[in-house]
């Protein structure tokens, strides 16, 4: 068991509770705020309330791990090659590994580390963390039906919601099968080695043919189910917001098209000046 | 929500009533089916009637076209496959051809073999209701239906929870509560008791049984015969997507004859000769006082456990879900260490320790073709290759895969990407071979060739020192093993030899 899975289960209670629909706008709202924001204190602080709301899932220590581990492998691939590759001026550079040299067609810019690239690294970064654990958050913590109507209300087409809330159902599923893929590996006595790299994404066929034939057997039980997804369909229960939740809801509406409103204002007038 | 809104269907016409039905529950006359980009059909001129309230049982060898009846049955044939149909199939008067899926919901049901594959919401209830918000029926009809549905299926202590919670035997139960939930007039289950123990499979019959007495046609393709017919009423049995035979299920001559013409045989009780393995054979591995439980359970799995595997034995694991079965097979396979005790490894040369075949054999199919996958263990292993191609040839050979050499693994037929797993795991020629219900979803004849290639095998030069399986089918515990583990619920295990239980003198 690889720790990860979902649903109310794995919420605390005040999550759990929460509606999917205030959930989503949540995820949306991050996301608007971060793309919209470029102040690395404003976006620590996004990353921060994103971390607090994701202690409301009560996720077992490897599944922790797990989250943890991937975000901080994307941080330092992101701060990395953006600390080598960031082509904006000013540049302090921090480590050369290869001078710059030549002149006219001819100049190589080198390869040099540069503390402007890892900033601007980090800025991605938090911005990446944010909406991640936000949205991990919100999809962990609902059940695939609680999501399914959810993104019915917002009306995104039932196909396409019934695919999203699905794949939620089965992605821990999927992650248990590369740990088993790998566990039948170890049994016939092979041992990983860095330079067998390549070899190990042909490793993923079995789960990648056994994700096609899982999606076959549920689609074809959820239609003999009567799941068709150009016809209505009821919901049991019928979803209810709280008073405060519709409120909430309100206030991320409003602030999405503020800031919205407000950076679409600077780029017309930066386009002004600019003629 | 926008699909809140009142339906069109109206709820009357989503759910057929008993009195509106007066012909037969299924009406199939010469059904074919040509799967695309095959030229040969896979079934062919089938014709059968079943009424209301019956129970029919479809048997047939592996690939002998029994997935693809109940699926032109349950109306997803022609609907959702590219092949060519040919006949017709009428669902209580309904015809499958000119009947959307959807449409066909509320009258027919269908269950799969691997419940986990069929749930997709995070609660019973959630789960029971998905059916029902399909159908657009009204939020208190629904909520009235959970309540009948969780109280009749024995499910309202479940109500909350999530399905992955539940036993095997409990998931399956509420795939089948979920489609009963709809009222169907006929129910389509293809080998729904393949992954259940004795006890659950006992106890989803009774279900089933209880839903035929209701007036339900079911309609069940189960390798599982000797569970199946006692309960019921109609044997259909295919061979080569031919209907060969059509016999009253407790006519024992009638039966015997239908199987024999499809080359199945479930009554044998012959066991296979075998030489007991000797008291002073070699230990290949010892368990000490093992114990063992997962970090967030409340109690051990295992406790105590003491025994020692010999070379050449095969023993059985026998028991029931969730006692462990799995989790002292990974113990041994080292994907697990013991919270306690000791489990120690004698040595024995040229040999890895222990190689675990687990449940989901699909996921230990990695190669692009099957000799590749052959040859991958021996390649780890430093073998020259020579020796490789060596292994490789007798695996294929024990277990009839030679044709299949330079096919991909992941296209072939189920029993044949079993036989490709065990092989694959026999080329490494492990001291212990550790099967994790090799018999699942396999009919006799694929179960008996595969055993015997083992029992042939264990304890020579090129197979594995002692094979140690995990089984549900006690028939083919009894009649391959030398030994048989038999799992109880409190972490211990009876440790009884054959012969022993044969002459029903079970140590205590």
């Amino acid at each position: 068991m690889n720790g990860l899975t979902f649903g109310p289960d794995v919420a605390r209670p005040w999550l759990a509770r929460l509606d999917p629909r205030l959930k989503l706008a949540a995820v949306f709202g991050m996301s608007v705020v971060v793309v919209c924001v470029d102040d690395m204190r404003a976006l620590a602080a996004c990353c921060a309330v994103a971390v607090l709301w994701s202690t409301g899932l009560r996720l077992r220590s490897r599944g922790w791990l797990s989250i943890v581990g991937v975000l901080a492998v994307i941080v330092w691939s992101t701060m990395l090659s953006q600390g080598f590759f960031y082509v904006g001026t000013p540049r302090t550079v921090l480590l050369t590994i290869i001078s710059p040299r030549g002149a006219g067609e001819d100049y190589f810019a080198g390869v040099v580390l540069t503390q402007e690239g890892l900033v601007y690294g980090a800025v991605q970064s938090l911005r990446f963390v944010a909406t991640a654990l936000a949205g991990l958050t919100a999809s962990l913590s609902t059940g695939p039906e609680r999501m399914l109507a959810a993104l019915a209300w917002f009306r995104v087409p039932t196909a396409l919601a019934f695919m999203t809330a699905t794949a939620l159902r089965f992605l821990p599923l999927l992650v248990e099968e590369v740990a088993l893929v790998r566990q039948a590996r170890r049994y016939r006595g092979y041992k990983f080695r860095w330079y067998k790299l390549p070899q190990e994404i042909g490793f993923l066929l079995p789960v990648i043919a056994g994700a096609l034939r899982k999606a076959e057997t549920l689609a074809e039980s959820v239609t003999a189910r009567g799941f068709d997804p150009r016809r209505p369909r009821t919901q049991y229960p019928p979803q209810t917001m709280r008073r405060w939740e519709r409120a909430a809801m309100a206030a991320i509406g409003t602030l999405c098209f503020v800031l919205i409103a407000w950076r679409t204002w600077e780029a017309y007038l930066h386009w002004q000046n600019s003629l | 929500m926008g699909a809140q809104a009142a339906p069109d269907r109206a709820v009357s016409d989503a759910l057929p009533t008993t009195a509106a039905v007066e012909g037969p529950a299924v009406e199939a006359a010469g059904l074919g089916y040509t799967f695309a980009e095959r030229a040969v059909p896979t079934l062919h001129d089938v014709t059968f009637t079943l009424p209301r309230g019956s129970f029919t049982v479809v048997a047939g060898p592996t690939g002998s076209g029994k997935s693809t009846l109940l699926r032109a049955l349950a109306g997803l044939i022609p609907h959702q496959a590219s092949g060519t149909m040919a006949g017709l199939v009428q669902i209580c008067g309904r015809n499958t051809r000119t009947t959307a899926p959807a449409d066909l919901a509320p009258t027919v049901g269908l269950i799969v073999q691997s419940p986990d594959d069929q749930i997709c919401t995070s609660s019973v209830d959630a789960e029971i209701a998905f059916g029902l918000e399909n159908l657009a029926l009204p939020s208190e009809e629904i909520g009235r239906r959970i309540d009948g549905t969780l109280q009749r299926f024995g499910l309202h202590g479940f109500r909350y929870a999530s399905p992955q919670t539940l036993s095997g035997g409990l998931r399956q139960r509420l795939v089948l509560a979920a489609v009963a939930a709809m009222r169907p007039l006929v129910l389509v289950c293809d080998e729904p008791l393949s992954q259940l123990d004795a006890n659950a499979a006992r106890s989803l019959l009774a279900e089933l049984c209880r839903l035929r007495d209701d007036g339900v046609a079911i309609v069940m393709a189960e390798h599982r015969l000797e569970d199946v017919l006692p309960h019921a009423d109609r044997l259909l049995v295919l061979d080569a997507g031919r209907l060969v035979a059509d016999v009253v299920a407790r006519d024992a001559v009638q039966v015997s004859a239908a199987l024999k013409a499809a080359r199945l045989e479930v009554l044998s009780v012959e066991p296979v000769p075998h030489v007991r393995a000797s008291k002073n054979a070699a230990s290949i591995v010892t368990l000490a006082d093992v114990g063992f439980r997962y970090p967030t359970a409340p109690c051990d799995v295992w406790t105590n456990l003491t025994a020692t595997i010999h070379d050449g034995e095969c023993i059985a694991l026998v028991g029931p879900n969730g006692v462990g079965k799995s989790t002292l097979l990974a113990l041994l396979g080292g994907a697990l260490r013991p919270t306690a005790g000791k489990i120690t490894w004698h040595a024995t040369e040229h040999r890895v320790a222990g190689t675990l075949v687990p449940q989901q054999v699909d996921l230990t199919l990695f190669s692009r073709t099957v000799r590749d996958e052959l040859a991958f263990g021996p390649r780890q292993t430093d073998c020259h290759a020579a020796t490789v191609a060596e292994r490789v040839q007798l695996a294929a050979a024990t277990f009839q895969l030679e044709a299949l050499l330079d096919e991909p693994p992941q296209a072939l037929s189920r029993g044949q990407r079993v036989r490709t797993a065990l092989a694959a795991a026999f080329a490494t020629s492990p001291s212990l071979l550790l099967l994790d219900e090799p018999t699942t979803g396999q009919d006799g004849p694929t179960v008996d060739l595969v055993m015997a290639a083992l029992r042939r095998t264990v304890g020579t030069a090129h197979g594995p020192a002692a094979v140690l399986f995990s089984t549900h089918h006690l028939r083919t515990a009894l009649h391959y093993a030398d030994r048989i583990w038999i799992a109880g619920r409190d972490g211990w295990v009876i440790d009884a030899d054959r012969a022993a239980l044969e002459r029903r003198e079970v140590p205590r």
